[in-house]
């Protein structure tokens, strides 16, 4: 009897022993996603960045918004190019020297480098015509710039000479880099200015020959570049832009325009940091490569020098053999378009030429207006004459009756 | 913790002077089982990381009975609430070694790393803000045949 009960008492206890214990609690994880963040650009040596149109160089930070943009733009150095613009989120959007980093997620850092641009030697020769006599003058090429360099007293012999040439003619054209801006010796200037002076000399001009254009420096053009030069060189550049790169106010004058075929050129003239643009009653005429467009009327191909406050000025110009050559007498930007502009006038167009420009679109309602005018005088007259008729009916059929 | 201790009486029987005779005595005892378990503390994670630590579930000085074991829990929905807008939140799964965990037996002193992951996807969508997620951990201690 003891051990039954005892065997029941072992179960029973068994049996509590099996019921389970528990425990536990609740943790809470917490984060917070920033507003902000923090944009790192690291500018390599050779240029600076642009952030907002502010430079900068070395390591800057910018804060930026979560899921905002981010855009960055790198300024080569003068003798360097934009080697890479990298960012460690990867997701950059390139396009040349801007990148934009759409969407603002993290914290991340921009890298942009740059690296020499190419260099190479090119020897280049002043020919001039006549006596056949040519001098040779080395043309440092460093991307789309040729820094000319001569020996000043070939370049005496030469221009002392009787040449029987117009012009002594610097040429950058045979370069394999497409070259838009020549460095001159401000010697080169003053030697044949000087001898533009001397009508015995038969020299008349300065060209520079560049790979897609020309640009020949009359006498008093040379004098008067000599004369504000500041530096050793002087240095010409001449190129087609995209039309962003001109001024607000000077886009908007020409995206007013409606002509499809629009070339925007700008040329520029400096010695240091002197921009030459007054050539003192001097001219340069520039000459460069126009394609007309398939149809195009080649007679109404014009050519506008573009103030920085937007107006337009056409100035003369001349198409042949494919070329374009108008004569400037101030360096700026300049567009070559064909056609009939808005607030400009159409050379070929009497009525613009009578109304002096600028109100284009009263080229058409004057017309109208001549011809409603005209239409009206004779219905005026019709009716009169009509009246007159009627009168002389009445009056003999008064008499008769 | 239950302690019990069983201890049974017996009697031996007498027999008379001359004779020889003997018996069994049985002793018995109950060790009690002992053993603690430790969880995460409620804790900060931080942004743009796709495996943060949030802490161990750690058994220390487990002494159970043979065929016991301890079983721990973790119950979440598995997401981040925004505390401004509980609509708003980022999805999140709680892992151990790289798998997710939502429970483990132990049998012996032991130790589970626990992280809380978040895709790239989820933090690069995610809105400005703080958020808040809760993880329940319970901790049971049965036998293998109740």
């Amino acid at each position: 009897m003891k051990k039954a009960f005892s065997a029941v008492l072992l179960i029973l206890l068994l049996l509590l022993l099996t019921i389970s214990s528990s425990a536990g609690g609740s943790v809470n994880i917490t984060v917070t996603v920033p507003s902000e963040h923090t944009v790192t650009v690291e500018c390599g040596t050779g240029g600076r960045i642009t952030v907002s149109g502010t430079e900068y160089s070395g390591t800057n930070a910018f804060t930026a918004a979560r899921f905002g943009s981010f855009t960055v733009t790198a300024v080569p150095s003068d003798g360097y190019v934009t080697d890479a613009i990298t960012c460690d989120s990867g997701r950059l959007t390139l396009s040349e020297n801007n990148a934009v980093l759409d969407r603002v997620l993290a914290d991340v850092q921009i890298n942009v480098t740059f690296k020499t641009a190419s260099s190479t030697t090119e020897n280049v020769s002043i020919p001039v015509t006549g006596k056949e006599k040519t001098i040779s003058a080395k043309a440092v090429v460093n991307g789309d710039t040729a820094k000319v360099s001569v020996d000043e007293n070939e370049l005496e012999q030469l221009l002392s000479a009787d040449t029987g040439a117009e012009n002594v003619t610097v040429d950058i054209s045979q370069t394999e880099a497409d070259v838009n801006t020549v460095i001159i010796p401000i010697s080169i200037i003053e030697a044949v200015a000087l001898h533009t002076d001397d009508e015995e000399n038969g020299t008349i001009g300065l060209e520079v020959l560049f790979p897609e254009s020309a640009v020949i420096f009359d006498a008093a053009a040379l004098n008067a570049i000599s004369a504000q030069a500041t530096e050793d060189d002087v240095t010409l550049r001449i190129e087609k832009i995209d039309r962003s790169k001109l001024t607000d106010t000077q886009q908007a004058a020409v995206d007013a325009d409606p002509s499809d075929n629009i070339i925007v050129l700008s040329i520029a003239l400096s010695s240091g940091d002197t921009v030459i643009s007054d050539f003192n009653g001097g001219s340069a005429e520039i000459k460069l490569p126009y394609t007309p467009a398939p149809g195009e009327d080649i007679s109404t191909i014009s050519v506008w020098y573009v103030s920085a406050g937007g107006s337009m000025e056409q100035v003369q110009c001349s198409y042949k053999d494919g070329f374009v050559t108008f004569t400037a007498l101030h360096f700026s930007n300049y567009i070559v378009k064909s056609g009939i502009i808005s607030g400009g006038i159409n050379p070929h167009c009497f009525i613009c030429r009578w109304c002096g420009g600028n109100i284009a679109p009263w080229c058409i309602i004057i017309p109208v207006l001549f011809v409603l005018l005209a239409a009206g005088i004779v219905i005026i007259i019709f009716i009169f004459i009509k009246k007159r008729k009627n009168k002389n009916f009445y009056s003999e059929w008064r008499i008769v009756k | 913790m239950l302690v019990l201790i069983i201890a049974s009486a017996m009697s031996l029987p007498a027999f008379a002077a001359g004779n020889s005779s003997g018996g069994i005595t049985t002793i018995t005892t109950s060790i009690e089982a002992t053993y603690t378990v430790t969880i995460p503390e409620s804790t900060p994670i931080t942004f743009n990381v796709l495996s943060n630590p949030i802490g161990n579930i750690a058994v220390t000085a487990a002494r159970l009975a043979p065929g016991e074991k301890i079983t721990v829990t973790a119950v979440t929905d598995g997401m981040l609430k925004n505390d401004d807008n509980q609509t708003v939140t980022i999805a999140y799964t709680l892992k151990s070694g790289g798998a997710a965990f939502s429970s483990s037996d132990f049998t012996s002193i032991a130790t589970k790393a626990l992280t809380v992951d978040i895709t790239q996807e989820a933090w690069d969508n995610a809105p400005a803000g703080d958020y808040t997620g809760t993880i329940t951990f319970t901790v049971s201690y049965s036998g293998s045949n109740p």
